[in-house]
């Protein structure tokens, strides 16, 4: 015989549900939203008669990107940087944030305070080109992936994680056992992080697929351009400014502003589907980890 | 500026303003070191005339169009290769993904390389922001690094820009190479007397091969206003030929609602349609403003703000009025584009203050009976005291850089690249590299064929812009006459925007400011740049707040006091700083 609810528990799941059904609606429309309107005709967008299914469905827009080789290019483009980019991030964070959580190393503080010292104080950008530049890197995929290849907001949130979860007692006991650094580290820090390595992957990760001013600023040539890249030129491309009606040839403003309307949500889609789809995978560990390194 | 860069190092907006107002104090240096390290090889470019006779321009090509009479602009004439392709060009272009597409692989690319014999390497870099205004950032740090190309094409620097990088050697003076080099420059000065001026930096030298693109209803279109002429038939009116006329029409459009529509607007205005452009007009004569400056007119060769003058005050009195008569509400200021978009689309608009029809209508269709072919421009309204200008602007023929060719102290054969630039503008030239492919995307106009004004024909194409791939869109130097753009093909059976907006500006010609009122573009030197652009965001403040309060009636522009305060707030903000500013760089411009 099952057990009844009290009344009380159904009212408190009734109240629960119907909060979480608006907080969910209130996520999901703009999603569904722009779904339809890349599916809608650009005259019933304009006159705003797509509220929530498309409006004169027309597949339009989807044609004209993937008649785009740009896009498709951009697209493997920002599939290669994000892996690379995830991986090289990683690797780097994790090494660094291990052993600046070790209280043996010497010069401990001084290593965090001088590696803290980018995020203070910045050079800005025309610096940043000249080093690019005279690393022979600019025009190369190193560009796109190198400038902002290690994080210390992540490297100091993989550095409390270890704190936490390799504390020195382990460390000690690891010793006695006879483990020398590099064992301690592979055998006994690395197969306890793998949250953490959640975390950075998937930061690394949607922090390169976001990204399109490193390859705005550092490459000309198009074969090399990720797809935010891409998607950013289109939209610069297609948008009108105010200033351009006052010189601006009416049959220019007239071509941008269709090719504007065409593909504005569309494009939105094709950039969000990658990490809608890669988000559920990870997020289990994303939830677990980024907290674990946040406290403290 | 590095201080803006520390705190914020990926914002573009910072350097952006940085370069806006000037230049980075981090580019100073580095562009110094360019000087010094190349100037002597190419210098002022004099060094490369010596001896040389100046170029004569060619005979007239057989196979060219026939000229509409009068016509005063670009021929095509026989042009010979005359690179020999040794030196391979570096030149920075702007990314255009959808029309020009691969620089590299563009079919015009490939056909001056033949014309010329002058090997072209393109550097694509992206000069807009997402928002469509221009983003020099990539730009910025190109010259600041010392990494300069052999020249920039299409690249819309400020005249304040190539002025001092020109100065600090960075780019390479002209003047000289084109009197031997450039007959068809040289053809194109004589007759547009005014570009040399426009372009030229404030020691008085030209760093760029400059650009004309006189498009004639540009001159007046910040000004005008649109009506729809059906609606006026049906109530019984006629095109208003004075403010009180105007605001009777209006009147009749709100008692009868000729659209039959739920919705109608008799008045519109909105974002980016700012009234002052049409209604100042009918009492004194007043350019458009933003926040980077404006509303600054000339009066007897001195600059004074129209926005504190009593014809102002008449003005906002007549806005007033149109308030109080439920014609013109707070709509008026707030409408976006879209909204004002949807209006139209269902015809609910009466009469509206924008710059053509695509403000109130998207998309604008082609076809014969399209809703937006009935409406029509108002020419200016006579004022009580019979004032009635039409904001023409005398200056906006001239392309700058972003149509223009800027030449670098890198390149060590600036002749050649002037010579090139020279070709481009031949009229064939000028039309591969806007249309296309000859006979593709564009032919010579038909004989019987009237153009956009009403002359002959002298072109004619299919599709602007040119398909992907074809052209090099609007980047290249260009001499595109008044003549020229006038004689663009009409087809009677499927007519375009460009006879109607020609229509347009001839009834706003008329109309005209003297030329001797409008304040040219000026270089404002970079040491009052940050004064001027600071300056110029609090009068813009001042100016649209008033605006609005005083139209809509939370200030009263017949009660002294609230005018008083007005124009107090311009004393304030030491606006007497800003107009010696630009007064100095009047006085000082190059002639």
């Amino acid at each position: 015989m099952a057990i009844h609810d009290s009344r009380s528990d159904r009212a408190y799941y009734l109240v629960n549900y119907l909060v979480l059904g608006i907080f969910c609606a209130l996520v999901l429309y703009p999603l569904i939203y722009v779904l339809s309107a890349s599916f809608s005709d650009a005259t019933a967008i304009a006159n705003n008669e797509v509220y929530l299914w498309p409006v004169g469905f027309s597949t339009q827009a989807y044609q004209a990107i993937w008649a785009s080789p740009r896009l498709l290019i951009g697209f493997g483009n920002s599939v290669l940087y994000t892996v690379t980019a995830a991986l090289i991030g990683t690797t780097l964070t994790v090494l660094a944030g291990y052993v600046a959580s070790r209280e043996e190393l010497p010069f401990r503080r001084v290593i965090v305070v001088f590696f803290l010292l980018p995020t203070l104080i910045s050079a800005g950008i025309v610096p940043l080109y000249i080093v690019i530049k005279q690393m022979d890197l600019l025009d190369t995929r190193w560009a796109i992936i190198l400038p902002t290849a290690m994080s210390m907001f992540q490297v100091i949130i993989t550095r409390t994680f270890y704190q936490i979860n390799v504390p020195k007692e382990l460390v000690e006991a690891g010793r006695v056992d006879g483990a020398n650094d590099f064992s301690m580290f592979f055998r006994i820090a690395l197969p306890l992080s793998k949250p953490i390595i959640a975390v950075n992957l998937l930061f690394y990760g949607l922090a390169q697929w976001n990204d399109w001013f490193n390859a705005f600023l550092y490459t000309s040539n198009p074969d090399l351009s990720p797809l935010q890249f891409v998607l950013q030129q289109l939209l610069a491309e297609s948008s009108v400014s105010p200033s351009m009606m006052g010189s601006g040839d009416v049959a220019a403003i007239l071509a941008k502003k269709e090719l504007f309307d065409k593909l504005k949500y569309a494009m939105i889609v094709v950039a969000m589907v990658p990490p809608l789809i890669a988000y559920p995978f990870v997020q289990k560990h994303f939830v677990k980890g980024a907290l674990i390194g946040a406290v403290k | 500026m590095s201080q803006a860069d520390g705190t914020t190092p990926f914002t573009r907006r910072s350097l952006l303003k940085a370069s806006a107002v000037g230049t980075s104090a981090l580019a100073v240096p580095s562009l110094l070191g360019a000087c010094s390290s190349s100037g002597s090889d190419s210098g002022s470019g004099s060094d490369n005339t010596n001896g040389k006779a100046p170029l004569e321009l060619p005979a007239d090509a057989t196979d060219g169009p026939t000229y509409p009479s009068p016509y005063v602009g670009p021929r095509a004439r026989d042009l010979k290769p005359f690179g020999d392709g040794s030196t391979t060009f570096k030149i920075v272009v702007p990314t255009d993904a959808t029309v020009v597409g691969s620089w590299a692989n563009n079919k015009a690319t490939a056909y001056f390389e033949k014309l010329t014999g002058v090997k072209i390497q393109f550097q694509e870099v992206l000069t807009t922001a997402s928002d469509g205004s221009t983003d020099l950032t990539k730009v910025n740090a190109i010259l600041s690094s010392g990494d300069l190309p052999d020249a920039f094409m299409g690249i819309p620097l400020t005249q304040a820009q190539v002025s001092l990088y020109g100065q600090q050697g960075a780019f390479t003076a002209v003047d000289d190479l084109i009197k031997v080099y450039a007959p068809a420059a040289r053809k194109m000065f004589e007759e547009v007397p005014g570009l040399r001026a426009l372009n030229a930096s404030s020691d008085n030298k030209l760093y760029q091969m400059p650009g004309v693109n006189d498009c004639y209803h540009c001159r007046s279109s910040q000004g005008r206003a649109w009506i729809n002429k059906e609606y006026m038939d049906k109530v019984g009116g006629q095109m208003p030929t004075t403010t009180e006329e105007l605001r009777q029409l209006l009147l009749e459009f709100q008692g009868k609602n000729p659209s039959g529509k739920s919705g109608f607007l008799p008045f519109t205005a909105g974002q980016g349609n700012p009234l002052d452009n049409y209604f100042m007009q009918s009492f004194l004569y007043s350019p458009p403003g933003s926040n980077t400056g404006g509303w600054l007119r000339l009066n007897q060769g001195k600059v004074e703000l129209t926005a504190r003058l009593d014809e102002w005050r008449e003005a906002l009195k007549y806005l007033n009025q149109l308030n109080k008569d439920g014609l013109l509400t707070a709509q008026a200021f707030s409408m976006t584009g879209a909204e004002l978009q949807q209006a139209g689309n269902t015809g609910r608009v009466g009469f509206s203050r924008s710059y053509w029809w695509g403000s109130f209508f998207n998309p604008v269709p082609l076809d014969a009976n399209a809703l937006w072919r009935d409406y029509v421009a108002v020419p200016p309204v006579k004022g009580p005291s019979g004032v009635n200008y039409s904001q023409w602007d005398y200056y906006s023929y001239s392309t700058g850089p972003g149509g223009g060719l800027v030449i670098t102290s890198k390149c060590t054969k600036p002749e050649v690249l002037v010579q090139w630039a020279d070709y481009m503008y031949d009229l064939r030239s000028i039309m591969w590299a806007y249309d296309g492919i000859y006979e593709s995307n564009w032919w010579w106009g038909d004989k019987d064929q009237k153009g956009i004004n009403g002359k002959g024909a002298l072109f004619r194409d299919k599709q602007w812009p040119a398909p992907a791939g074809m052209s090099w869109n609007q980047y290249a130097p260009m001499y595109r006459s008044i003549d020229f753009r006038g004689g663009q093909q009409v087809d009677p059976k499927a007519p375009t925007f460009e006879a109607g907006l020609w229509a347009a500006g001839e009834a706003y010609k008329p109309f005209a400011e003297p030329q001797d009122m409008q304040l040219p573009p000026l270089i404002i030197p970079d040491d009052s740049a940050a004064t001027q652009a600071d300056i110029a965001t609090s009068v813009y403040q001042a100016v649209s707040v008033g605006l609005s309060n005083f139209s809509l009636g939370k200030k009263d522009p017949n009660n002294d006091a609230d005018w008083q305060a007005y124009v107090a707030q311009f004393d304030a903000m030491k606006v007497q700083d800003y107009l010696d500013i630009y007064q100095k760089a009047y006085d000082t411009r190059p002639k």
